[in-house]
Parts: structure tokens; sequence; C-alpha cells
């Protein structure tokens, strides 16, 4: 991705042009629209994650789960907070949501993106193993 | 006997749950408890219409399939069909003939289905099973688990019990056998970085619901990591899949059904000589059916307002078919497919057990099952045979022998112009067997037109000129002894009679119909379809009965009044006159 115009602080305007040349603010505004996403948003909102979770958490199937994130995690509504090894040496990642506000505007023929990310995303420690049985 | 694959840990089904249905006396007894009986599971299940189910019955599925799972190497079938034609069925059917040499797992998509579980009373037990298994792959896990509601279920002492044994099962050494999961593995990695995309739009995948435990962490799939599972802990026997439906764990887990048939196919069918069926949603032609090694369909279709249930087997790979398509039923939730045996009057006949007239009204036809489904013949009526192309003449004859055979036990005379020719020598030897000499030469009359070359005292020469004086009532009744009693049952063979008297010899026949009818006697034609006078016949007659031949498969049914289409089981009749009717359904 190639930055155009990048401001930190409280929020940062998108303006971004994606390497396969589609505006980031337009894949953002249809990432809105997507029931799945919002539900992705609220479910790890302050919580960690994983894809399986968010699969049955938020009902959604589990490779539509993978894309979700995936694209979340690229425009930056989502974010790896953590990789655990758990069944058969698979790595686990999980995911919380990095964006505080969001605000969704269109003004003179031109919609516009505003995000608040989170300023500090605290990684939940892993939880200690169960007991064996 | 082999309980849900686990074939080294008996120790995880009780004997009594080795064979289903074992497994059904207990649940039925157990569910009976209530009203305080105890009956077996058919008693149960068919209650009220144990004709032709005796014990052990689970209905018949095509030899061709079995024979098609039990060849050497894994394979795959795919069922398919539109909602209700009996995919499920076939698949639980399968499952139960092949219990006992390929342990089983049943994948349902379905949350519940009490419907299923009064048909197939050891389904419930492996779905919760099935659940208990899932659960102790979470354990295995030994990751952080979320909590989630139901966890105190799972902590009963049997429950943790199976937990335990299935750890041990699946922890076992590496130098146990294993199924092959590069195409999982592969699918898995596809699933992770995106690069999967649904049959249709992200939109519309259906939900996941949360029946169940939570057990996802690090199984990404874990219907088909279980199935996996199972399959290994078989090996080197053979363990038999079912996924129902392949459709709705598709869409499940938002991926093609192509992909899960394709991982499955590579790794279980090719690779781990593993058996799969899956049922798919729908019967039209489409990619999957080259992804599988056998196809087979079921249809339910409508002729003339009856339901025509067929069969048929698209392919089996590596295995000849010798027949593809077959009638079925699913009547009493089972299905049985219809043969095409070839009925033949058997040599050793035994005497005819009189059986009783449903009411003051009717008289039987000789046939128990046959009265329960139409009735009875009512008196003064006519009832029309028609007897349709491709219909053996043993099976017209044997109708005629059993509604015979009751007249002449009870005494009751019988005049009968056969439709088809008649060897007498033969008539007499099986009537002698069936009914009493007396009986046999007082009270009936085989009318013949014909000069013989050996007199029968149950044969009465007549003149062929005039129909109408022929067939007078009273000139019958003269013929026959005065023992014989009324009502007196005339056979009348249209296609003969037409041959004798000419193709307008209905009319000339009503004096007859008429007067038979008006004394409370019984009249039965029998027409081809090629006679002429069968359509005025049908007219006449207060029941029309049509014998008729769907796929090589002889079926009975009534045009009037309407009914379903019946099978004929001559395997399960005692005198091998007497057909069992069984309703295609």
């Amino acid at each position: 991705m190639i930055p155009r115009k990048q401001r930190l602080y409280q929020h940062t305007v998108f303006d971004w042009i994606m390497e396969d040349g589609i505006h980031r603010e337009q894949e953002m505004s249809r990432l809105m629209a997507d029931d799945y996403v919002g539900k992705i948003m609220s479910a790890t909102y302050g919580k960690a994650m994983s894809i399986q979770q968010i699969s049955r958490g938020c009902e959604i199937p589990i490779a539509v789960a993978y894309r979700r994130v995936g694209k979340m995690e690229k425009i930056g509504l989502v974010r790896c907070v953590r990789e655990e090894e758990a069944y058969r040496g698979k790595k686990v990642r999980y995911y919380m949501c990095a964006v505080d506000a969001l605000h969704l505007s269109f003004i003179k023929g031109r919609f516009t993106v505003q995000v608040q990310p989170i300023s500090s995303i605290t990684i939940p420690a892993p939880a200690k193993e169960k007991a064996e049985i | 006997m082999v309980f849900m694959g686990i074939s080294i840990y008996p120790s995880l089904a009780p004997p009594s749950l080795f064979s289903p249905f074992a497994s059904c006396q207990r649940d039925v007894s157990r569910r009976d408890k209530r009203k305080k009986t105890l009956r077996r599971e058919f008693d149960y299940i068919l209650e009220g219409r144990n004709i032709y189910m005796n014990e052990g019955y689970r209905g018949r599925i095509p030899v061709e399939l079995l024979s098609f799972f039990r060849a050497s190497g894994g394979h795959s079938l795919l069922i398919k069909g539109e909602a209700g034609t009996g995919k499920t069925t076939l698949a639980l059917q399968l499952i139960e003939e092949l219990s006992e040499e390929q342990p089983d797992y049943y994948l349902s998509t379905r949350v519940s289905d009490e419907a299923l579980f009064r048909q197939f009373p050891w389904l419930e037990e492996k779905a919760k099973r099935n659940d208990v298994l899932k659960a102790g792959k979470a354990f295995l896990s030994k990751t952080k688990a979320p909590s989630f509601k139901g966890m105190e279920d799972y902590k009963h002492d049997s429950t943790l019990k199976v937990a335990k044994d299935l750890l041990r099962v699946l922890g076992r050494s590496d130098s146990s056998p294993m199924v092959v999961r590069s195409e999982l593995l592969k699918l898995e990695g596809q699933i992770e970085s995106g690069e999967i995309e649904g049959d249709g739009s992200d939109a519309m995948m259906g939900e996941v619901t949360e029946e169940g435990m939570v057990l996802d962490i690090g199984i990404m799939l874990p219907e088909l990591e279980l199935a996996y599972d199972m399959a290994e802990a078989n090996l080197p026997n053979k363990t038999f899949i079912v996924m129902d439906s392949i459709d709705a764990l598709a869409e499940h887990y938002g991926i093609s059904p192509q992909k899960i048939m394709n991982t499955l196919q590579k790794d279980l069918v090719e690779h781990s000589g593993t058996n799969v069926a899956y049922v798919m949603e729908t019967a039209e032609k489409n990619i999957y059916d080259y992804l599988g090694d056998g196809v087979v369909r079921l249809y339910s279709l409508h002729k003339e307002g009856r339901r025509i249930r067929e069969l048929v087997i698209e392919k089996l790979r590596g295995l000849q078919i010798t027949r593809w398509k077959y009638p079925f039923t699913l009547v009493d939730g089972r299905l049985r497919v219809f043969e095409t045996d070839w009925y033949s009057m058997p040599e050793e006949l035994e005497t005819h057990q009189p059986v009783e007239d449903p009411s003051p009204d009717m008289v039987s036809t000789g046939n128990t099952s046959m009265d329960q489904e139409i009735g009875g013949l009512k008196k003064g009526s006519v009832v029309l045979l028609e007897i349709g192309e491709n219909v053996p003449q043993d099976i017209v004859r044997s109708i005629e022998y059993a509604l015979i055979s009751n007249f002449l036990s009870k005494r009751r005379g019988v005049i009968w112009f056969p439709e088809f020719a008649i060897n007498y020598d033969t008539l007499e030897s099986q009537m002698r067997k069936l009914v009493s000499k007396e009986a046999l030469n007082g009270c009936i009359r085989v009318l013949d037109s014909s000069p013989m070359e050996k007199p029968y005292e149950f044969v009465s020469v007549i003149e062929g000129g005039d129909a109408a004086q022929d067939l007078r009532l009273n000139s019958l009744r003269f013929m026959l002894a005065r023992s014989a009693v009324e009502p007196y049952l005339s056979i009348l063979g249209f296609d003969s009679l037409e041959a004798v008297y000419g193709t307008d010899v209905l009319p000339d026949t009503f004096t007859h119909l008429e007067a038979m009818k008006r004394s409370g006697n019984v009249v039965l034609a029998e027409a081809t379809a090629s006679c002429a006078s069968l359509r005025q016949l049908s007219h006449q007659a207060r029941i029309h009965l049509k014998l008729e031949s769907l796929a090589g498969t002889i079926m009975l049914c009534a045009q009037k009044p309407l009914t379903p289409y019946y099978y004929l089981d001559y395997s399960a009749c005692v005198n091998g006159i007497a057909p069992k009717l069984i309703a295609m359904v």
C-alpha cells in the first residue's frame, strides 16, 4: 500500500490506494455494509478471539470467517494480538478489534471513512492450561 | 460387533449396544416403562401393521450397493434426490446392513429428528456418542477452552470415561497405522489463507449453530477431523462414513461440496481404504457425479395420481450392474426395493385355509392382505381385473386360484370362463391340493366351447354361439351341484369371450351380469388392454383393479377406488398363491 496521507492521533483519514488499485475507503465502506464484519468487530472489541471462536460465536461459516478477518486485518479493522500453539502443532492467532469508532460520510460526491483507532491495545495474557483430566 | 469404530476398546460400548437391534430393544423397553409394557422394536414401530413385517426385518436395499461397499479398497457413493425421497433412510439402512463388518461414522447436519430416531433407535445413541467424541477432542487440545454452556453436562462420570477412552485411542503410538491427511491439511491451509471461495455469495451462507460443545480451538473442521480419527482408529479395517448431507456441511463450513468431496476422496477413499457415502440434496446431474465412485438417484414421480418411487443406480465404479432401476417403497419409514422375481405357480401347493369374509356384505378375495387393502368384494357387484402389458399369466392365475379356492372351501359355486387357456390335467391336480375333490367336482364349472378329448367333471361344454344363452344364470345353477351355495362367483375372461363370440359380446353378457348382481353374487371380469370391452366394463365395475409392470416389477393397483401401487410379495406368502401386498408410499 502506498500511503498518500496519514495522520496519527485521534482519527485518521484513510485515503490509501491498495495494491490492487481499489481505494481502501471503498473497501472499508463495503465491509461496513457487511453483516459479518459488524458482528466480528463487536465480538472482538476488547476481547481476543481466534477465528474458530469468531466463527462459532458470530455464527459465521469458518471459511467465511477466515476471509473476512483476513480482509479486516489488511485494512486495519482488526489486529492479531497473539499466537498460540494449539492442536497438533497448529498455530492459532487471536484477533482484537483495532478501532474505537468508524464514521462514514458522503461529502460532495465522495465517500470518506474516518477511523478512530484504539490508542492502545492491551494484549491479554494467555490463559493458564486447565488441569489434565 | 464393533460399535462406533473403536474396535480395540469394547469397553467404550457396552455389549448390549453392539447390535443396533439390541440397542433398539433396550431403548424401546425404556420408553415403554411408562406404559408398563415391554414390546419388541418392530411391534412398536409397526403397531397395527405387522402383516409382512417379522422379527429381524430390516427393509431391503439393492444388493449391488452392498457388494460395492464390500469390494476391496475404499469406495465413495453419492446418494442424490429431492427432499423426502428416502436418501437418509437409504444411508442409515446401508449402515445397518454393513454394521457388522464396517464400523461407521454418521455425520448428520440435522439438529434432531424424532421421526428418524423412531425408525432407527440406535441412531439416537450414536448421535449422543458423536457429541461425546467431539467433546473428547476438545480435551485433547489441552489449550484454554472458552467457558461454554453445557460444560457441566459433560462432567458426568460416564461421559468423562468415554472421553478418557477416546484420549487413549487417539493418543496411540507412532507405529499405529494412520490415515492420510494431506488433502485435509491442504484444505485447511487454503481456508486459513482465504483462498477458498464458497459456492455463492458469502452473505447467503448458512448459520453455524452452537449445538453441542464448542471445541474449535485449533480445529477448523471438527466434523471432518472426527471422521478422519474414526477411520484411523479402525485401521487396517474399513470404516463406513456417511455425510448427511454434504451440501449442509459445505454450507456450514462456507466452502463448496466439491472441495470436501475431493479431500475425502483422496485422503480417505483412495489412500486409506475407507468407504464414504454422501447424501446430496438434489437429484439433478452435476459435476459432483464425477467425483464419487458411485451415484445413486432416488426419484419420487407421479402417474395418474399415484406415487412412483424409483431408485436408479447411475454408476458403481468397478462393479457390474445387473439391475440399474428399482421401484421401491418407504412404507413404515424403511426403504425396500421391489424385486423382479419371475413368479411361477409352485408345483407343491398346500391346502387352502379359508379366509373369513371381511363383513356380511363382502366376500373375501382369498388373500388376507388383499382384503385389508381393498376391503374384499362386495356382494352383488362386478369387479374388473385389467391385465396390463407384460404381466405373467401365472400372476393372474394366482389371484384366480386364491379367489376360487376360498369360494370352493366354503362350498360356494364358481363359474369360470378362463381368460387364458387351461391345461385341465394341471388344473385338476392343482385344485385337488387346494380344495377337496368334492368341492372341485361339485362346486366349480369351467366353461369351454371347444370339443374335449376327455371329459372332466368340472368342465361344461357350451355351444359358443350366443353368449346370452350360454351364460344364463339358471343354466349355470343347473350345472352346479345342489350342494353349491350362493353367493356364486363368476369369472369371465373377456378376451376369450370376444374370441369366441366376437368383439361385441359385452351387451350379450349384460343379462348375466345383472342377474348375478341382483342375486347378490360376484362377477370378476378380466380383460387386457386390447380388449374391446375394457372401457365399458370399467364403467360397469364397482372396483377396477389393474396389474401393471413397472420396470419389470408387477404391481397391482385399483383405478376405482384410487389406491397406491402394491407390490405382490410372493416370498412372504404361505401357500404360494396369495401374495402379501406392500404399498408403494
